[in-house]
């Protein structure tokens, strides 16, 4: 009988051998795709063991804080679900969005471990402390913003012309990223898209609003003056549709510096075609359209300006040019900065866990635009618009408010979108930059009333 | 003593010299100590992973003492014994005290009550006669006891988690349960052993030829079948696949080792297949786990739950394990019993497993060499063979069906796993190996010339 039993002992063998090298398949060659499978339970309850970061606002008002319930399980709290464009989510179902995801590695704490902590953390089975995160958002400005944008499309951004500090960063209709979970699947099916950042990421029309960038480059080419006279028609025909002035001019327009204060496309029309292609171009690269700027949040830019195309239409704002709001609210600070475009900010410092604030610069840089002197022209022209134009809805007694209402025709359906873009001093502050977008309206005075507040609540706030 | 590999020898890497009692006591005592080591780091890093008082430790000394307790009581008993054998057994029972403290504790001073009862059944075993006469001469009463207490599961079967729907495979004695079918695996191995040691010159010698094959005679062999077929109807009414198809498998294998046609092997697994294939078609339970090992993937929130958890866990562990009480074991479901593997697998990680399956096939192949030890004793080697194949394929079963390389079959991994008959019987099954370890007992005490030698076997 032995050898059977010896040949039962080599059967016995293999098969032990073939489970350990199943287990060590596992273990090893399929370990990574296994541990990352979304239904991994483990993932969760690390994730859920990890102290994440504050973010505050720029008082220290607590916008997302993470707390631990009596099983020692962290929740993400968000106290002013206003803040979410900015703010974005974080989601252990569908994972993360805005500062939350940009400055994730902060937040989480990956950032400040060596590879050798990191494994020791691991290996210990530490949880991950975050560093806190200041932003330069100011609760306040924030809520008027919000509450001005509530039950519209559109979105808000206001900054600081002199740093680029982003005070208020509004995309509506918004999120709440406490209930991101039960509302997903309503969220992702709204047709008007709550959990895109218009702000930063909306491509629109600049339609009228686009003027004083045509008008500061040939004022900076010296092809025309503000005075220089005007007998033509004001409306221009773009595809089927006419985009009419954005305001109504109690008496003809005689001058080309009017057409910037009532929102007149025709004259500007005209000094595109004289502009010609390539100025127009470098205008467009001079306002820095044609590229993403650097931001702490997803940025993009119109790719499609560049094509051969009808400089006039190009010249108001239509055609193929499109710019996000982040990107006008930079036009207008440039106007109101002398012509210089600060850099956007909206991380102002960090602090690692148990460490000091650090300030935390903007990721661009400012750039020059048109000549100090060309753009305070522009500048005036539109407080000319709020005292006597079409942007006199947002004028008040208290904050001299200075601005410019645009329309713009959007898409093949010829939705009609709203512009408001100026800029206030406050008393003891730098000059504070605005822009409000209003989708499908053409009513101008809704836009600069909500701008008049937002800059009202800056000067509140200050 | 001169101790020699006889390297003209076939099977001299299988059967070294047999030691002198003194090197095997010490052999053994190093092995327990280092077995010790083990369990204590590993309860040690449990105590601080969940900051647990010392007390915590107090299973660990129960096991502690059951070591020295076999340990002293083999080194009079039988004190050529095979030194591997019983500290590999402890080491795994240690280890699954740690794990049963770890995963669910409330069933930790259960287990070391078992413990207990199974070391003092492996000493009392051990003070068998060296002949082994009553186990191979009462062999039908043995069956027989085991069927009844069987039947006994299927009148008055409970299951102990209360759960009506869940198999009814225990008896309630009131301060413990008692699952039959681990005893009935022992009484099988020694029934078969018997059977097949005396009948097996018959059914070789009145073999009918058909065509080719070599069959046995239905006079010699109907009997057992017989007796098989009835315990594997009455397990499938307990749809207790993973016994049906272990029972199966020791029969297998002890046919072939002592008829030595490696037919009976191959139509044997024919036979399994077959039996798949209608299980497969009439029994939900087969169905199920043979669709989730297959393919667990699509149904990995559902009906493979459990397979996919347990592969989680054995990828979390990787090579080095997450360490003791710092995993997620609990999230498979009955880890401290049927899934043991997975949790060792996610702590103690590959290394861990690796050492397990070490272990058991440590356990398996010493079986297997003592059975090789008595080639004119039929019964003793059948019967070696048979706890061997019974340790090894309930093992492999449960292991491989862990890893997902078999179906899963609901066994206990033997010594590990929470189960306190079934940690009886892998102690009464150890103690007959330590037995037929040393078949002179203490009566060779001072013997130092080998039992046997190993050139009798190259003939």
């Amino acid at each position: 009988m032995t050898t059977p039993i010896l040949r039962l002992g080599r059967l016995f063998l293999l098969a032990f051998a073939l489970v350990a090298a199943a287990a060590g398949f596992w273990a090893i060659a399929a370990r990574d795709d296994l541990i990352a499978r979304h239904d991994n339970p483990r993932n969760v309850l690390a994730e859920q063991q990890i102290q994440r970061g504050e973010i505050t606002d720029r008082n220290g008002q607590v916008l997302a804080e993470t707390t631990f319930t009596s099983e020692d399980v962290a929740t993400r709290t968000y106290p002013h679900p206003e803040a979410a464009p900015a703010v974005g989510y974080y989601s252990l179902r569908y994972g993360i969005g805005g500062v939350e995801a940009e400055l994730d590695p902060h937040l989480r704490g990956t950032l400040f471990l060596t590879p050798s902590q990191a494994l020791l953390d691991r290996t210990l089975h530490r949880p991950l402390v975050g560093g806190d995160v200041q932003l330069t958002l100011d609760v306040a400005t924030q809520q008027v913003a919000a509450a001005g944008m509530q039950g519209r499309k559109g979105a808000v951004v206001a900054l600081n012309a002199v740093s680029g500090d982003v005070l208020a960063l509004v995309s509506a209709p918004s999120f709440d990223p406490a209930k991101l979970d039960e509302q997903w699947d309503a969220l992702t099916a709204n047709p008007d898209s709550p959990l895109l950042n218009r702000a930063t990421q909306g491509l629109y029309q600049p339609g009228t609003a686009f003027l004083p960038v045509v008008m500061g480059e040939a004022l900076n080419r010296g092809l025309v003056t503000p005075e220089t006279a005007w007998d033509g028609g004001l409306e221009t025909q773009v595809a089927s549709s006419i985009l009419p002035c954005a305001g109504a001019p109690p008496t003809p327009i005689t001058r080309i510096e009017e057409a910037l204060i009532w929102g007149c496309p025709a004259p500007i029309q005209k000094l595109g075609a004289q502009l010609g292609t390539d100025s127009l171009a470098i205008g467009l690269d001079d306002f820095g359209l044609n590229a993403a700027p650097a931001f702490s949040l997803p940025t993009i830019a119109s790719a499609a300006t560049n094509g051969p195309d009808d400089v006039g239409l190009l010249a108001v704002g239509q055609s193929q040019l499109t710019v996000t709001p982040l990107q006008l609210a930079l036009v207008a600070a440039a106007f109101a900065n002398h012509g210089q475009m600060p850099a956007p900010r909206l991380v102002e410092a960090t602090r690692p866990p148990g460490g000091e604030w650090a300030d935390v610069p903007a990721s661009g840089t400012p750039r020059g635009t048109i000549s100090r002197a060309n753009a305070d022209a522009i500048a005036g022209l539109m407080h000319t618009a709020v005292s006597d134009g079409a942007a006199h809805a947002a004028y008040a007694d208290r904050l001299s408010i200075a601005g410019l209402c645009g329309l713009a025709i959007r898409g093949p359906q010829q939705h009609f979108d709203t512009w408001f873009m100026g800029f206030a001093t406050p008393p003891s502050s730098s000059v504070i930059a605005i822009v409000v977008l209003l989708e499908d309206t053409k009513n101008c005075s809704e836009a600069a009333r909500i701008g008049r507040e937002v800059l009202l609540a800056v000067v509140n706030e200050n | 003593m001169q101790r020699l590999w006889h390297a003209g020898s076939r099977f001299g890497w299988f059967l070294p010299d047999a030691p002198h009692a003194r090197i095997i006591a010490a052999r053994e005592r190093g092995l327990l100590l280092l077995a010790a080591l083990f369990v204590i780091v590993s309860q040690a890093g449990l105590a601080l992973a969940r900051a647990e008082s010392p007390l915590s430790f107090w299973p660990i000394l129960v096991w502690m003492a059951c070591c020295a307790a076999l340990h002293l009581a083999l080194n009079t008993l039988l004190p050529n014994r095979d030194s591997a054998i019983a500290p590999v057994a402890m080491l795994l029972a240690g280890w699954g005290l740690v794990l049963i403290a770890r995963l669910a504790p409330p069933f930790v001073s259960r287990q070391a009550v078992w413990l207990v009862i199974s070391t003092l059944a492996a000493i009392g075993v051990a003070l068998l006669p060296p002949a082994l006469r009553q186990l191979s001469r009462y062999r039908y009463l043995w069956l027989l006891s085991g069927l009844v207490v069987l039947g006994a599961t299927l009148v008055a079967g409970v299951n102990p988690s209360g759960d009506e729907r869940a198999p009814r495979l225990w008896l309630d004695f009131g301060v413990i349960f008692l699952q039959p079918s681990e005893i009935l695996k022992l009484l099988l191995v020694i029934f078969l052993a018997s059977f097949l040691a005396d009948k097996r010159d018959l059914i070789l010698s009145t073999q009918i030829r058909v065509y080719r094959w070599l069959i046995p005679s239905p006079p010699y062999f109907a009997p057992m079948v017989l007796m098989w077929g009835f315990c594997m109807v009455m397990l499938v009414w307990q749809r207790d696949l993973g016994a049906a198809s272990l029972f199966f498998l020791i029969f297998l294998a002890m046919v072939y080792v002592s008829t030595g046609q490696a037919g009976y092997l191959l139509a044997g697994s024919g036979l399994l297949g077959l039996a798949g294939v209608i299980g497969y078609g009439l029994y939900g339970v087969v169905r199920q786990r043979v669709d989730t090992w297959w393919n667990p993937w699509p149904e990995a929130s559902d009906r493979a739950f459990q397979i996919v958890q347990s592969l989680l866990a054995v990828a979390t562990g990787g090579i080095f394990g997450q360490g003791v009480g710092q995993g997620q074991p609990t999230m498979v479901p009955v880890v401290h019993s049927d899934f043991v593997f997975a949790a060792i697998a996610e702590e103690w990680g590959l290394i861990g497993a690796l050492a397990v399956i070490a272990c058991l096939a440590v356990l398996v192949l010493r079986s297997l060499r003592i059975a090789a030890q008595f080639p004119d004793k039929p019964f003793h080697s059948l019967l070696a063979t048979g706890i061997g194949v019974a340790l090894g394929v309930q093992s492999l079963l449960i292991m491989a069906g862990v890893v997902k390389l078999v179906p899963l079959t609901g066994v206990t991994l033997p010594f590990v796993s929470y189960g306190g008959s079934s940690l009886l019987s892998s102690f009464i099954m150890i103690g007959l190996l330590l037995r037929l370890s040393d078949p002179a007992g203490s009566l060779a005490r001072h013997d130092t010339a080998p039992i046997i030698h190993k050139t009798d076997l190259a003939t």
